[in-house]
């Protein structure tokens, strides 16, 4: 069986997908059986979706969307 | 626009730039759109000129932060430092998505925009164009014109300095102690 040591190295490539399938489900496996690694990978996931929360948390400001619908505007226009 | 907008303020850390930004971007899109090649991803088509518009004009002016140790981060785990703290010893037998959501409970937004801006550009953009644009590897090196290695490699240590920071964090808060 794959070694903790080994899946905490792969475990963002196995997050991101990027693993062919024989080793995505020795990962999968040894996660599921494994709650040291399972800590690890869902701490990973729940972060990772705090970080793409906290990032997308403004509104692009209506002055800049006028301006650059007006640029678009002209040069359609043009 | 306010995807590209927020992608445009976390590169450039203000919003004078990040403004200007989107706008050239939106210019360039409109200008070359006869080269964009229909059928081909739309979105990954104008991060890919937001980035080469960033890179080109503002990275010259962008103050970095110094170097950084990569060994000493390659095996920083942030839920292995702070889960003693968060979850003392009497209460061991406590959920781990308990103690997961606890710990990340201390970060609000801005500390981890915070985090982000204090590492360096390139492993910025690789983690945000992984956790918040979601891109796979191979379309990460096409926006950013570099190997799927590369990019790996600038992932997994973006991702490990952003939890370095987060740690840094909650010890000048007090949360984790003087350690090591």
């Amino acid at each position: 069986m794959i070694r903790c040591e080994e899946v905490l190295k792969l475990l963002y490539q196995y997050i991101d997908g990027q693993l062919d399938e024989i080793k995505h489900a020795e990962i999968e496996e040894h996660i599921k059986l494994c709650r040291h690694c399972c800590r690890h990978h869902d701490f990973e996931i729940e972060l990772r979706n705090l970080v793409a929360r906290s990032c997308y948390q403004k509104k692009a400001p209506e002055s800049l969307k006028k301006k650059i619908d007006g640029i678009l505007g002209d040069l359609t226009a043009e | 626009m306010d995807n590209l907008y927020n992608l445009a303020l976390r590169m450039t850390r203000n919003t004078g730039d990040a403004e200007d930004l989107v706008q050239e971007t939106y210019l360039k899109a409109y200008r070359f759109f006869s080269h964009f090649q229909e059928g081909t991803n739309a979105r990954a088509w104008i991060i890919t000129i937001l980035t080469n518009t960033f890179r080109t004009r503002y990275r010259k002016n962008q103050k970095e932060p110094a170097q950084v140790d990569f060994e000493a981060i390659e095996n920083f785990f942030l839920v292995d430092e702070l889960k003693p703290q968060i979850q003392p010893a009497n209460k061991s037998e406590a959920r781990d998505d308990e103690t997961i959501t606890e710990i990340l409970k201390s970060y609000v937004s801005d500390d981890i925009i915070q985090a982000l801006e204090n590492i360096p550009e390139q492993f910025r953009m690789a983690v945000l164009l992984s956790d918040v644009e979601r891109f796979n590897y191979q379309e990460i090196a096409d926006i950013i014109g570099t190997s799927v290695g590369t990019v790996k490699s600038r992932i997994f240590r973006g991702r490990k300095l952003l939890q370095k920071q987060l740690y840094d964090f909650a010890r000048e808060r007090g949360i984790v102690g003087n350690k090591k």
